[in-house]
């Protein structure tokens, strides 16, 4: 007889649940989120103003939020029960899930408070977008939006503030929702919820580097406005993929150290070079030097490119998270 | 008043003797007959995970026989956005079929791989196999153990305990003082899985610390 320790025995098993629809989902509600933070914060906080650059990007915040949780009902039996012709199913899953998140009370599940703080960032993104449709391009075409800008004026730092806060909620819901995973290293680690608020922040910055480059403003005051954030936003992109960069590194300083599945799983994503390469390489360090490049040498085609290239790490952040979600079980196999 | 009604309730407990598990996986196929689980699509409520331990000569297989933790700190419960994971009374966790909308958050959250997806195509074949009128999973739903709920409140042993031969799986009130099964919890000899995660579960195992291992016993 002899003894066998049975804490030797651990078997990883990734999951295969959520997948790349999530990953969608999450990059684009951290997005779409920190596009309306950004334009609040600019209007309100630092007293820029840009009608057109944060009324539309607010309103492209609010679809693409929404358009991202598509793929996450869709993950559900609804696209399930479609496809098996369960119409009344696809009702049935939706009135829960909406139901739930506004009326039982249950304010446990991260899904819940997801659900809540995207209809409210929705709901006050979308109303201050359309307190500034009397000076947005194309929309100040329209009378009835002019007449509902003039309405919503009045309470318009609070559509703001709303925006300000539920745009951040929902940047950081997106590492929440993950976190409930105890037995998912990559997932259940505390420094999740903020690696993906600067990942999203630093893809929001990006998307209004793009916009700066491209759109030139309608008179010379709001060109100089614009050229005035898209110089902040390219600094502030700087600095918060230097922050990345050391959020990483504590991610999986934190990853190695702390459990045994942690190790594992950082063993199998630094070897992966879809990882390296494509994240950490494409995705992260080389649009930080372009951007560098750029702001100092003021290289100006270096500014879209490095953009691109952060949306493109964003991106591949979520799914590798997601891709690498392994299951570390207490039992041989 | 309710505290009263609350402590003559069972405090059920499931207690595994790694020690006695010959791997026959009788108590999965009793569990697929009774619940009705996909083993089709190989989905199980519970499963007997085997290793190979020693090398060359000196091989040896172990049994490790594994179901739903019915957590008393319960993440798939907190995980879950519209309750349609709940416990009873007496802390066994449930699932709704009629609320569940799939979401699988649950499923992520469950760190004990207890829960799986009983979709369409499983809905389906099970009616075919058992007809409409028996099948008792009539929607897609996350399914899980539910300690044989209709049974244990009929004063029955679940269905894997009743089946298993070697008694390896055992069922027991934690309240009554004169129960055996109980009393190894009690003792400290059984020992719940992954303490750290603080899920505080009701399955305990004895034989996690220590175990034979046949082939290299033989070889000393």
């Amino acid at each position: 007889m002899i003894a066998l320790d049975y804490s030797q025995f651990l078997t990883f098993e990734p999951q295969h649940h959520w997948r790349i629809g999530i990953a969608i989902y999450l990059f684009l509600g951290g997005l779409g989120a920190s596009m309306g933070f950004i334009a609040a914060l600019y209007k309100h906080i630092f007293k820029k103003d840009d009608p057109s650059m944060f009324a539309w990007s607010t309103l492209l915040g609010v679809l693409l939020v929404n358009f991202g949780g598509i793929f996450l009902i869709l993950d559900m039996f609804v696209w399930e029960s479609f496809l098996h012709g369960h119409i009344t199913e696809i009702f049935k899953v939706l009135l829960a899930f909406f139901g739930a998140a506004v009326f039982n009370g249950n304010f446990h599940p991260w899904i819940q408070w997801g659900a809540n703080f995207i209809a409210l960032f929705s709901l006050f993104g979308t109303l201050w977008a359309l307190s500034q449709a009397d000076k947005a391009a194309i929309l100040n075409k329209l009378g009835f939006l002019v007449k509902i800008a003039n309405l919503l004026k009045p309470l318009q730092s609070v559509w703001g503030w709303g925006t300000i806060i539920f745009g951040l909620a929902v940047a950081a819901y997106t590492g929440f929702l993950l976190s409930v995973a105890p037995a998912i290293p990559a997932w259940s680690h505390p420094l999740l919820p903020v690696l993906f608020v600067i990942s999203a922040l630093s893809t929001a910055t990006a998307w209004y580097m793009l916009w700066t480059y491209f759109a030139k403003g309608k008179d010379e005051e709001t060109q100089k406005v614009r050229e005035h954030v898209g110089h902040q936003v390219e600094w502030a992109d700087i600095a918060l993929i230097g922050l990345e960069i050391l959020a990483i590194g504590a991610y999986f300083n934190y990853l190695y150290y702390a459990y045994a599945g942690g190790k594992y799983v950082f063993h199998q994503m630094l070897s992966d070079m879809g990882f390296v390469i494509g994240f950490l390489l494409v995705g992260l360090l080389i649009p930080w030097i372009l951007e560098f490049i750029a702001a100092k040498k003021h290289i100006r085609i270096l500014v879209p490119l490095a953009a691109i290239l952060v949306l493109f790490g964003g991106f591949l952040l979520r799914y590798y998270i997601l891709h690498y979600g392994i299951y570390t079980y207490p039992w041989p196999s | 008043m309710q505290e009263q009604q609350n402590k003559q309730l069972p405090n059920w407990v499931f207690v595994i003797d790694l020690n006695t598990c010959v791997g026959c996986n009788a108590c999965m196929a009793a569990c697929a007959q009774e619940n009705q689980t996909p083993y089709w699509n190989e989905k199980w409520r519970t499963k007997v995970e085997q290793a190979e331990v020693g090398k060359g000569d000196n091989i040896g297989r172990i049994f490790f026989p594994r179901l739903c933790m019915h957590c008393q700190n319960t993440p798939c419960y907190y995980a879950c956005p519209t309750g349609a994971t709940y416990k009873t009374p007496e802390g066994v966790v449930m699932v709704n079929q009629d609320l569940c909308i799939g979401c699988e958050a649950c499923v992520t959250a469950c760190p004990y791989d207890a829960r799986y997806r009983y979709d369409y195509e499983d809905v389906e074949h099970n009616k075919q196999l058992f007809g409409e009128e028996f099948s008792i999973h009539q929607l897609p739903h996350i399914d899980k153990c539910t300690f044989c709920y209709h049974r244990i409140t009929k004063g029955l042993e679940p269905a894997c305990v009743s089946t298993c031969p070697t008694d390896c799986r055992m069922w027991g009130d934690l309240n009554d003082p004169n129960d055996p099964v109980a009393e190894i919890v009690r003792s400290g000899r059984a020992k719940p899985l992954a303490v750290h995660l603080g899920t505080d579960p009701k399955v305990f195992y004895v034989g996690l610390d220590t175990l034979p291992a046949p082939a290299k016993e033989e070889a000393e």
